[in-house]
């Protein structure tokens, strides 16, 4: 009796480290053998400076509006919780979006980070931290409170599910999310779309719905006045 | 004198029967075993088939695929063991025409079903590595055309951007020519649609950098960055039409070993 328990123990075991070693399917190593994402990982989106010819008409332009001054906005960058992303990534991409051609900058300002203090505080928050800033701020979206400008960790990592449904990119959607939030310190509301088809406002709720707009990551001319910085319609 | 003669010829008949029947039921015996034999060898050759197909395509499965070359090689396997494994099956099941009438019995019968059960499933393996071989032949050769240099520098400088205009439209061009198996169409047709955008969006940034128009490049400058995203499309097509056949040709393996 106990041999044969004994024996029926063997069995068992060898039974289960047979089907631990057995691989679940034989042929999936054959996946690895594609090519082409290895081609495509060569192939990085690039970031597209302004040309020579561009940046000469908007000194020109910024140059007419020397009336109300060009200036210069300051801001620091802090974090939140547990930051998983890369935040030199997040420093570097925030620069280039407040001081892109298509963006803010069109105010006639130029956007500075500084160690410390600054105009307003870009922060990159773990989710779970954005409404200690606010009651009125969730852990699912971005937020702005005060002199904070806050960019929910979730959504720049993964932007939202009906962004990435109506198939917008990664990059697209941190260019929004930067711009948006900085509307807000800047002075704006949310707006809604203003016509099936048409680029989306900037200040549009665009990480909920899109509500037939087409994805914009930057600022209408419409948009373009701060009642922070005081500066009228451009 | 007549009765000795009588007794002599009477023994030779009864050695000419007798040794004819003995031949007969020598004869008999050997088709027996002959006979015995065919049909073990072909319950043997079905097994011996299984192992050493399996054994081959092991072999196949875990191949070295980290560069260029390994993963070259692999596909050459491949279709290396697909042409064996259909040759094999072929002749799995030949029966040696002595013994074929012998099909006629239940028993015959049955162990022929068998072998040609283990030879259709054998055909079906083959033919789903055989599709499985020329979508990573296709997609080899759409990521040798995408494997330029000039794709993937740095192109945020102005002075770079005639050139990459000119090197997404040669890739454009080239993808049009390039003849794939009709397995890899879905995939094509996802890489041919983002790069004829990029070449289409390269193509309107540099004419809105020549004419110095500025409402004209911005709109050319989203359409850059954006156009990059139908490559994410491409990538992401490219691992599900390969799930899909690597799944399929997994089922089938299970099924046939």
């Amino acid at each position: 009796m106990a041999l044969s328990l004994y024996l029926i123990g063997i069995i068992s075991l060898g039974g289960i480290v047979a089907a631990a070693s057995k691989p679940a399917e034989p042929l999936s190593g054959l996946f690895e053998v594609r090519s082409l994402p290895t081609a495509l990982q060569t192939i990085q989106q690039p970031t597209l400076q302004a040309p020579a010819w561009l940046k000469a008409q908007d000194a020109a332009a910024a140059a007419v509006r020397t009336v109300t001054g060009t200036r210069t906005v300051t801001y620091s960058v802090e974090t939140r919780g547990t930051i998983t992303a890369n935040l030199t990534e997040f420093k570097a991409l925030a620069q280039q979006t407040l001081n892109d051609a298509r963006g803010w900058a069109r105010l006639g300002v130029s956007f500075q980070e500084v160690a410390s203090g600054g105009n307003f505080t870009l922060v990159l928050s773990e989710a779970s931290q954005v409404p200690n800033f606010s009651t009125g701020c969730g852990a699912e979206y971005s937020c702005r409170v005060g002199r904070y400008v806050i960019i929910n960790q979730d959504r720049w990592q993964g932007a939202t599910p009906s962004w990435n449904n109506a198939g917008g990119s990664l990059r697209d959607y941190r260019h929004m999310v930067v711009n948006h939030e900085t509307g807000h310190w800047l002075g704006h509301d949310h707006l809604s779309c203003g016509g099936a088809g048409q680029a989306a406002p900037v200040m549009q709720q665009q990480s909920i719905d899109l509500q037939g707009c087409d994805f914009n990551s930057w600022p209408l001319a419409s948009e373009l006045w701060s009642t922070q910085l005081g500066i009228s319609k451009v | 004198m007549k009765k000795l003669k009588s007794l002599v010829h009477h023994r030779r008949r009864v050695w000419v029967i007798g040794g004819s029947i003995a031949v007969v039921l020598l004869l008999g015996a050997a088709y027996a075993g002959y006979s015995l034999y065919s049909w073990g060898a072909l319950n043997d050759r079905s097994a011996n088939w299984q192992q050493s197909t399996r054994h081959l395509l092991d072999k196949v499965g875990s191949t070295k695929t980290g560069t260029v070359a390994e993963k070259t090689a692999s596909i050459k396997r491949l279709q290396a063991a697909v042409a064996e494994i259909e040759k094999s099956t072929a002749q799995l099941c030949d029966v040696p025409g002595l013994v074929s009438w012998q099909t006629a019995t239940e028993s015959a019968k049955r162990t022929l079903r068998d072998c040609q059960k283990v030879a259709h499933n054998g055909e079906l393996l083959s033919a789903s590595l055989e599709k499985l071989s020329k979508y990573l032949e296709s997609e080899a050769a759409l990521a040798r055309i995408m494997t330029s240099p000039g794709l993937g520098g740095d192109l945020s400088d102005e002075k770079t951007w005639e050139a990459s205009s000119k090197e997404w439209h040669g890739t454009a061009v080239a993808v049009k020519a390039l003849k794939v198996d009709t397995v890899f169409n879905v995939t094509y047709a996802s890489a041919e649609s983002a790069i004829n955008e990029l070449d289409a969006a390269w193509q309107e940034l540099l004419a809105a950098h020549t004419a110095q128009n500025k409402a004209q490049f911005m709109s050319a400058q989203s359409r850059v960055e954006k156009a990059y995203g139908g490559l994410t499309t491409l990538r992401d097509t490219n691992d599900h039409e390969l799930q899909q056949l690597i799944t399929e040709v997994n089922a089938r393996y299970k099924a046939a070993l």
